[in-house]
């Protein structure tokens, strides 16, 4: 509990007029991740990788230096998302969302670029704005009574919805690549904020919150296309879609996603409301704030994740990332971290979702039937849980 | 503050809310089209045979329902529609659900435009069996049902004693077979191919893989076999996992177009450019320039135009009693190449 020690005036208080609840942090330790859960995720793909390779033709194919860097292709959407449902998940939460962000990501930067965003998704952006607005003026004025709630809630409100109008007119014909790409990831931040809201303030649970936006942001994909695709975006966006540009991506966002949840306040206070909630709240940790941050997170993964995807293709599909959000939560599964938060690593979500891809091209390549493929995909995520509840028995 | 932030967040959800009535979409391909139909008495008509009926003189009242506003296969149906019955001189109006998936939707409207006395019903029906009560209140009533696209189930038809008046669609096992046709035409003999399929079980990618199979067989050599759900992302990573286990392989087909998208960058992606020959379905917007630069080698044009003009056509002849009840029309089918 070191970052306590720098709050260590609260942390007085705590045990001062609540000498039982200290207590619980050290009998709940914040701690990322055990060594044998960190090797796990390893493991695990070292072994899916060895089985297969007792398939010949999976021997001859697939370690090849044509292979391997497709392999890390076919993950990297996974990894991208998965990295955003880590901290999710390590608060307890879950983010459903993500593959319905993801699609609306996309289209936005490709309508964006073609023809300007339409209202709404101007709305989305600013939505963020009108957040923000809120609370500053919320805190200039004050929360006694009614009429100045209602006040800063109503500025913010015109505040917003002028930012939209702002931007609406600002993008009208499509505006540069670059703009079009910050326009995807304020989306996804938004979206992100939107779910971290309704979990805190709305209290609805993660699960309802973000099938809700799932849902919603999946038709408003569908409304600002009418269902077609965005296609012909420009070739420069074509690059960061694939080979090198795409792993350098994947990996800058694994690496900063790990240096956030190990080495930075944020991260521990992320995975000790995970760990103890309660306890968190009493040493002094904004709740609230630590809350809405991993959405906030999972949401920017997703827009990251659909830039790549629509790079790719160089079109955005209104299609794209249906069922991306069970492939995530399955990468972060295999990867070590508890459903139930507090204990998780990064690096091994990004393992678990490698795991995902091998699995995925090493049954095509030894020819399994595609209707199986699921079975055994399926088999592979309970078993890897099975193991570690197996081993987590066996030391206690 | 909290009460100010709940309005705040209700509000902002409403505003995503209000937008949210989309539907999530599969790629716009001919849904679900079976083998064999409603129409027990299958009397085949050709377009030359509608072609021939005449402008009423009385404006009967038609409604053309769909599946869904949202998908992009029916909005040339409903223009060609709209545009046939006026040159026609009837009346037609189009409702549909909001998403694909109302099914309840959908039957609920059929009741209504019994209710408000149409004179003949023209549907795509989301749910090939869950119609067919609403069908039969509709025949009851004496009110003309012409089937586009999207076969009503003929075993729940014939036990619910649904006789329907005419058939207009496509027919995807054919479409298939004019993409299996296509590859043997670019592809020497004997050489390895792949099928990108559809959603196993749905009909419509069945019949496509199926006509696919029947045209090349003996020809070509099919050597692998992968469902990508329709799906762009899923078929890309399927193709270059193809493109690994098959170094041999000369082509693939794809059951829609989409799914070709994904194929194609995978060939590009593999270094593979220019020797790999795939095959579309659909002729999307989102291919044209593949086919432009040969990347896509020929895609399936199913004519959804054409099945709302020929439905309005058929219902009008059966209507004026220029046409008997019962007939099926196939709308053409082309082979899209550069």
């Amino acid at each position: 509990m070191t970052f306590l020690a720098r709050r260590a005036g609260i942390c007085y208080t705590v045990i001062v007029s609540y000498p039982g609840v200290i207590s619980l942090p050290t009998k709940h330790p914040v701690r990322s991740i055990t060594l044998m859960a960190v090797l796990r995720p390893f493991f695990v793909l070292a072994l899916v990788s060895i089985g297969f390779s007792l398939h010949p033709k999976f021997l001859s194919l697939f370690w090849t230096a044509n292979n391997l860097p497709n392999i890390f292709e076919q993950a990297a959407t996974t990894i991208i998302l998965a990295v955003g449902m880590t901290f999710v998940i390590l608060t307890g939460g879950i983010d459903l969302s993500v593959g319905s962000v993801l699609a609306l990501c996309g289209i936005t930067l490709g309508l964006t670029v073609k023809t300007g965003p339409p209202i709404i998704l101007c709305l989305i952006m600013a939505f963020p704005l009108g957040v923000a607005g809120w609370v500053i003026l919320a805190r200039m004025l004050g929360t006694e009574n009614l009429v100045k709630r209602l006040a800063s809630g109503i500025f913010a409100m015109v505040g917003m919805v002028a930012g939209a109008l702002i931007i609406y007119h600002t993008t009208r014909g499509g505006i540069q690549l670059e703009g079009a790409i910050v326009a995807a990831l304020v989306v996804g931040c938004s979206l992100g904020l939107l779910n971290g809201l309704g979990v805190t303030l709305g209290r609805v649970p993660p699960f309802v919150m973000t099938l809700g936006v799932m849902t919603a942001a999946r038709g408003l994909t569908v409304f600002v296309t009418d269902g077609k695709s965005v296609s012909d975006l420009p070739q420069r966006l074509g690059p960061i879609g694939v080979g090198l540009p795409l792993i350098l991506i994947t990996f800058t966002v694994v690496a900063l996603g790990a240096l956030l949840l190990s080495r930075l306040r944020a991260g521990r206070y992320i995975l000790a409301i995970g760990g103890n909630r309660e306890a968190s709240r009493l040493s002094g940790v904004n709740i609230r704030f630590y809350t809405i941050l991993p959405y906030i997170l999972s949401g920017l993964a997703a827009a990251i994740a659909a830039i790549v995807l629509t790079a790719r293709f160089q079109l955005a599909d209104t299609n794209a990332g249906s069922g991306a959000e069970l492939f995530a939560i399955a990468a972060v599964v295999i990867g070590g971290t508890s459903l139930s938060g507090g204990q998780g690593s990064i690096i091994g979500s990004m393992v678990g979702a490698l795991t995902m891809a091998v699995l995925k091209a090493g049954l095509v390549l030894v020819g399994v039937q595609d209707t199986l493929q699921g079975v055994v995909i399926g088999a592979v995520i309970v078993l890897t849980v099975m193991l570690d509840n197996f081993k987590k028995n066996g030391r206690a | 503050m909290i009460r100010t932030t709940g309005w705040l967040v209700c509000t902002a959800l409403l505003l995503v809310g209000l937008a949210g009535c989309g539907k999530e979409q599969q790629a716009p391909e001919t849904p679900s089209t079976a083998p064999t139909g409603g129409v027990s008495s299958s009397a085949q008509v050709t377009t030359a045979d509608l072609d021939k009926v005449v402008r009423s003189n009385k404006p009967f009242k038609l409604v053309l329902i769909v599946k869904t506003r949202n998908n992009p296969f029916f909005d040339p149906m409903i223009k060609a529609a709209e545009a046939e019955a006026k040159a026609l001189g009837v009346e037609l109006q189009v409702q549909a659900p909001e998403q694909e998936t109302y099914k309840e939707k959908q039957f609920a409207l059929v009741q209504q435009m019994i209710t408000s006395g149409v004179d003949a019903i023209l549907i795509s029906p989301a749910d090939s069996k869950g119609i067919v009560p609403a069908l039969r209140q509709a025949q009851d009533k004496k009110i003309l049902v012409i089937n586009l696209d999207n076969r009503v189930d003929a075993d729940t038809a014939r036990i619910a004693g649904v006789k329907l008046s005419g058939y207009v669609g496509a027919d995807n096992e054919e479409g298939g077979k004019l993409a299996g046709q296509a590859m043997v035409s670019v592809l020497p003999p004997n050489a390895s191919v792949a099928i990108i399929e559809g959603i196993r079980g749905a009909n419509n990618a069945e019949a496509r893989k199926t006509g696919f199979e029947t045209a090349v067989k003996g020809k070509l050599v099919i050597d692998a076999r992968e469902s990508a759900d329709w799906d762009m992302n899923e078929a890309n990573q399927k193709a270059q996992s193809i493109l690994v286990a098959h170094p041999q392989l000369k082509g693939i087909f794809c059951a829609n177009d989409m799914m070709a998208i994904g194929a194609i960058k995978a060939v590009l992606q593999s270094g593979k450019k220019g020797q790999i020959s795939i095959i579309g379905y659909d002729n999307i917007p989102a291919v044209q320039a593949y086919l432009k630069t040969g990347e896509l080698n020929a895609t399936i044009e199913q004519h959804p135009d054409q099945m709302g003009k020929y439905g309005v056509r058929m219902a009008v002849g059966v209507l004026t009693k220029t046409l008997k009840t019962g007939g099926e029309c196939m709308v053409q089918l082309d082979v899209m190449k550069k």
